[in-house]
């Protein structure tokens, strides 16, 4: 399936799922005569009607030109390299209340310039936790916005 | 203006220019990304000093691009593509001072022009537009959304598909007119939709990391030249080119959807028709320089106009102005002269303290840029994505803001993939509840007549207009695609 198709199909579910939700809003006493369920109503059929473009230009694209490799919608936009990455903000995130910013932060360092680099060596530690103070300090000490501090200082 | 905000402002700006500067030289860093990476430590300021941090960032970032383009024929911004042709061949002939310092000054007469032409035509389009009702302001939602649709470089389809997109994502949270609450999931981090910042800092900044991890580095800086400032021959020769560069950058800031690529390409096409000496251009021309990085700065202030005057922004760094703006309580259109005139008077203040101060830490800064730019891009990449979700918490206060940036960045990315514009969708996340909004306005006034938006003759003129662009953007992208099939069979 290339991608083009694989969006368009996309487009046409999220029409359908986003449609569904709106029509789900429940009416007001306060309610206009367009309604808070109105307008995304509408958004939701015109996308669907561009999605159903889309997916006709896929189509009639791919049987015009049947030999041409059009990109494919898996190894285009898989990327392993990506998940790890979206991976360590994800873990990031998830672990950021338990461990505090300073430590969580130095991982998401280490972790990235250690994906990226090939592995985890001396220097990418010593630049995460280098980075990591030169974070907090900046963050908390110098424009004092609060960041997490953690299950460290829960118990004090 | 006060003696004591304009002391906070001018080293605010100073800092926008030098944090721009810095961002523009990274390849990949757009104006746009380092204006979204630079929202968040906004946040606790006064608001007329962080816009005018923001606004000068975007000074900056458009002369930073030219650093690596000049160095290493690597563009830091798309619009300093155009001064690679002569900036690099400089470089080769052992003048990359020579260009460095041309196109410092030259980004510095761009900016000022520039300015001027913001001064003098934001008020005035501004009080034209306080004369919109209801009706007239859903138009102007409109007509917006549909001239940066239609200028989607990629396809008119794909950019009605990203408009559509944010219109879907500004109905996030609580109704405008009945207060019900929409698509939150039961979530009371939505009950207030899902912040612009989120969405801008998820699809430029989060989305570019996701690219640049797959991408291979960039070489470092092999030399760190000085700059040398032109000469008087040598400013003599520029003077047209800047001029040109000025005009067409004014012109083209002033269309939505126009850009400082756009500008500094046809810059450099003019520059060189009217030059005395067109076969100089590409071997090292100095106009060569100088027109594309006018023209680049030139756009930095005028593509403020639309967005100051009619609350409308025009291109990816304004839509981030935009989102500064918003993220302060301000509301840029109209209203903001009307109610907020320093805010104004503070960014005018702002932008000529940053062309200025261009200068000095436009010189000063070259060292430390190199430096930057010459680090191994995992310890840069893992910087920023830090970056990104520290200023994300430090706003919002909230991790599951932190989950919402990271999937805009994984809808960024897929976008990208599929050459889907980013622009519409932005748009139509700052415009939608305007349109909605002011659509629902009017039905409420008119009591469920829709023929209000054709009586009010603005609104009308408006809408009219909007579909105007989109036929002629359709014949436009029709007639370009039966010339490639044309040129395919051949």
């Amino acid at each position: 399936m290339n991608l083009d198709l694989a969006f368009g199909l996309a487009l046409l579910a999220l029409a359908g799922g986003y449609y569904a939700a709106a029509a789900a809003i429940p009416p007001s006493f306060l309610d206009d005569v367009v309604g808070p369920a109105g307008l995304p109503k509408t958004y939701s059929l015109v996308l669907a009607a561009l999605a159903a473009v889309q997916v006709v230009r896929a189509l009639v694209g791919r049987r015009r030109a049947p030999g041409e490799t059009a990109p494919a919608a898996g190894g285009a936009i898989v990327d392993s390299r990506i998940a790890v990455t979206l991976g360590i903000g994800v873990a990031y995130a998830v672990a950021l209340p338990w461990l505090g910013y300073p430590a969580s932060i130095a991982l998401l360092l280490g972790a990235t310039a250690g994906h990226m680099r090939g592995g985890v060596n001396r220097h990418v530690i010593a630049v995460a936790v280098t980075g990591a103070a030169a974070f907090w300090l900046l963050f908390v000490w110098l424009l004092g916005i609060p960041q997490p501090e953690g299950i460290w200082t829960s118990g004090l | 203006m006060t003696l004591e905000l304009l002391l906070r402002i001018v080293p605010a700006a100073t800092g926008g220019v030098a944090w721009g500067i810095l961002g523009g030289a990274l390849p990949g860093i757009s104006p746009s990304i380092t204006m979204a990476l630079l929202l968040p430590f906004t946040y606790g300021m006064d608001p007329t000093v962080a816009i005018v941090m923001l606004a000068s960032t975007y000074v900056g970032a458009e002369y930073g691009g030219s650093i690596p383009a000049i160095l290493l024929r690597t563009p830091g911004t798309n619009a300093a593509a155009a001064t690679v042709v002569d900036g690099y061949a400089m470089k080769q002939q052992g003048r990359a001072g020579e260009a460095l310092g041309i196109s410092l000054y030259s980004g510095c007469v761009g900016g000022l022009f520039g300015l001027a032409a913001l001064v003098l035509l934001a008020e005035p389009l501004s009080r034209i537009a306080l004369a919109f009702t209801p009706p007239a302001y859903f138009g102007l939602g409109v007509l917006g959304l549909s001239v940066i649709a239609s200028l989607s470089q990629s396809s008119l389809l794909k950019g009605l598909i990203a408009g559509v997109l944010g219109l879907m994502i500004a109905t996030v949270g609580t109704d405008p007119v009945t207060g019900q609450t929409r698509f939150t999931f039961d979530r009371p981090e939505l009950l207030s939709g899902i912040p612009a910042l989120l969405v801008m800092v998820g699809l430029f900044a989060v989305s570019e990391l996701l690219v640049q991890v797959t991408e291979p580095g960039w070489e470092g800086a092999s030399e760190r030249p000085r700059i040398v400032f032109p000469s008087l021959a040598t400013w003599k020769r520029i003077a047209v080119p800047q001029l040109i560069g000025s005009v067409i950058g004014t012109l083209e800031g002033l269309v939505p959807g126009g850009g400082g690529s756009v500008s500094a390409f046809l810059s450099y096409n003019e520059a060189k028709r009217w030059s005395r000496h067109p076969e100089e251009f590409g071997q090292g021309s100095v106009e060569g320089v100088a027109a594309p990085e006018t023209a680049n700065n030139t756009v930095a202030c005028t593509a403020l106009i639309p967005m100051l005057g009619l609350g409308i922004p025009g291109s990816n760094s304004a839509a981030v102005l935009m989102g500064g703006f918003l993220m302060h309580g301000l509301l840029p259109g109209p209203m903001l002269f009307a109610k907020d005139p320093h805010v104004a008077n503070g960014l005018y203040a702002g932008l000529l303290a940053a062309n200025v101060a261009m200068l000095v830490v436009g010189y000063l800064i070259m060292r430390p840029c190199m430096w930057l730019v010459s680090r191994p891009k995992p310890y840069l990449t893992a910087f920023i994505y830090a970056l990104v979700v520290s200023g994300v918490f430090a706003v919002e206060g909230s991790v599951f803001h932190v989950f919402v940036v990271l999937a805009f960045g994984v809808l960024g990315y897929f976008l990208r993939t599929a050459k889907v514009p980013v622009l519409p969708m932005v748009l139509g996340v700052v415009l939608g509840f305007m349109v909605e909004s002011n659509y629902r306005r009017a039905l409420v006034l008119s009591g469920g007549d829709h023929m209000t938006f054709v009586e009010d003759r603005l609104a009308a003129g408006l809408l009219l207009t909007a579909a105007m662009v989109m036929v002629a953007s359709l014949a436009r992208h029709a007639a370009a695609s039966r010339a490639n099939a044309r040129a395919e069979v051949q």
